[in-house]
């Protein structure tokens, strides 16, 4: 029986180690802990992205009438993704309408208006995420109403879409804003809470909106969410400031300006992150050729 | 002295201070929070994403009953010893949720005592192999090798140490996610040397060959 106790104490021993030895999947190590959004008092960020451009042409409203006339097989509504079954078009406004089969046999369909001297805006778009061919468009912001989104193959497409717009918007008087073209990029007012979290006084100031695709502001670094606080030593109250202090300095021939900002960022401390707010200089350089609104 | 000194003092804090803050950082430098908190939601998720898959990953403890069927040279010496107390255990694992590489280790053992004396046989093996995701089912395709050892305590006593190694293939049912049912199927092949000089090794019969057909449960571990 000697044998059987020193076998047996072997293979206790034995199965000891291949337990404690076996291989488990283990969890992995637990991440450190995440700021917390502050997206209630910041912008909002946008996946889709906004070009810069001012519309501009030299289009008649008979030309822009047909350009958009000639477009109708190659745009589409922003969600229905389906082609345009019919397009009106006069000097007054775009009437457009689509249809779809739905469960096997009924015809249903919807459409847009796109009255001319209402339009408040337009925005050149891109969406690199959407799961779709139409990946340029045109966003239409029209008083009173919710905004008109179009969407279409190419940027080339979109683009003439809103340049026939907008000659048949400001034939119609429409008092359309457009891009400072000198910055590129949508302003805000600073809010108290905004400038509170800075740590800034609030007397004035402004926080972008978002940044428009290949303008001056993206050339020189601003982000969404950075706060203007001063250009060339002197400080920002509206975004009338900044435009202004911007074509001075165009008028004046200079290449560039400085612009005072703070930057909300983080700070990694061991496992934590440290919201913190980074003084900052951008340096815009000034098209001659642009123009400020 | 004492005063020129602080006054210089004042002057060169006020001159660090104003080369400081004079000129704000290169925006360039500075990432801004919403990258950065993309940036952790990202890794978040993707951190996630490793503990759903380690959760759901195949990894099993099992134990059950084991019937072999011996046979090669030395089967004839130990086919008086066999008896009903055999079993097995042991854990396996696979690398993904899915369909993955699984490994395992396993420990077959066969006791006999009766009047005549007594026999302990073991495996002890390690398996690497496939499982796939047939959801309910799993089905493992593997092979295994490691030790094989008994000790036979009796009109003639011998003990045997060897080397084992096998295909096997065996089917998990899951009745809970955290409990299965399983069989298992295996053919084995094994050469051993003896620790004395008396028995059948000694004498040239050195190789044993099993068929283990094998039932029981597992949990998820």
């Amino acid at each position: 029986m000697k044998h059987s106790s020193i076998l047996l104490a072997f293979c206790l021993a034995i199965l000891a180690m291949s337990c404690a030895s076996a291989p488990s999947p283990t969890p992995p190590s637990t991440p450190p802990p995440a700021p917390s959004a502050k997206t209630d008092i910041w912008p909002k960020i946008y996946n889709d992205e906004t070009y810069l451009t001012t519309f501009a042409s030299a289009w008649s409203a008979d030309e822009a009438l047909g350009v958009i006339k000639n477009l109708q097989n190659s745009i589409v509504d922003f969600s229905a993704n389906l082609p345009l079954s019919e397009l009106n078009v006069d000097p007054y406004g775009m009437r457009a309408r689509w249809s779809w089969i739905e469960n096997g046999s009924f015809q249903k369909s919807a459409g847009f208006i796109v009255p001319y001297d209402q339009i408040t805006s337009m925005l050149l778009e891109h969406y690199p995420a959407i799961d779709k061919d139409y990946k340029w468009g045109l966003l239409i912001y029209i008083t009173g109403a919710s905004p008109v989104s179009i969407r279409a193959p190419t940027r080339e497409v979109a683009e003439r879409l809103g340049k026939a717009i907008f000659v048949l918007a400001k034939a119609r008087n429409a008092n359309v804003s457009v891009p400072n073209a000198r910055f590129g990029a949508a302003l805000s007012a600073l809010s108290e809470a905004q400038a509170q979290a800075a740590g800034i006084l609030k007397t004035g100031g402004i926080i972008v909106s978002w940044v428009f695709k290949e303008s001056p502001a993206e050339k020189a670094g601003f982000s969404p969410q950075d706060i203007i606080t001063g250009v060339e030593g002197k400080p920002v109250m509206k975004g009338d400031d900044l435009f202004a202090a911007i074509d001075a300095a165009a008028t004046a021939g200079a290449k560039e300006i400085k612009i005072a900002g703070i930057r909300r960022s983080y700070r990694t401390e061991g496992k934590t992150h440290v919201e913190i707010f980074v003084p900052l200089t951008f340096t815009l350089a000034i098209d001659q050729t642009g123009e400020a609104k | 002295m004492n005063s020129k000194r602080c006054i210089l003092s004042v002057v060169m804090g006020f001159l660090v201070l104003f080369a400081a803050f004079s000129q704000g950082a290169d925006p360039k430098t500075v990432t801004p929070a919403w990258v950065m908190e993309k940036q952790f939601e990202q890794q978040q998720a993707g951190q996630s994403a490793d503990a759903t898959k380690a959760t759901n990953a195949f990894n099993v403890f099992f134990i059950g009953y084991d019937y072999p069927t011996l046979s090669g040279a030395l089967a004839d010496d130990l086919a008086s010893w066999s008896g009903p107390i055999n079993f097995s255990l042991g854990m396996e694992s696979g690398t993904g949720a899915g369909s993955s590489m699984l490994t395992g280790i396993e420990v077959e053992l066969f006791v006999t005592i009766n009047d005549a004396g007594s026999r302990l046989f073991m495996h002890d093996m390690a398996m690497i192999g496939y499982s796939f995701d047939l959801a309910p089912f799993r089905f493992n395709l593997g092979g295994r090798v490691g030790l094989s050892m008994f000790d036979v305590m009796g009109p003639v006593s011998y003990t045997g140490i060897g080397l084992v190694f096998g295909p096997e293939a065996s089917l998990y049912f899951a009745v809970d996610p955290a409990f299965w049912l399983w069989i298992r199927g295996r053919y084995s092949m094994a050469s051993y040397m003896s620790l004395d000089s008396g028995g059948p090794i000694g004498k040239g019969n050195d190789s044993l060959n099993c068929v283990s057909l094998e039932a029981g449960l597992a949990f998820k571990i």
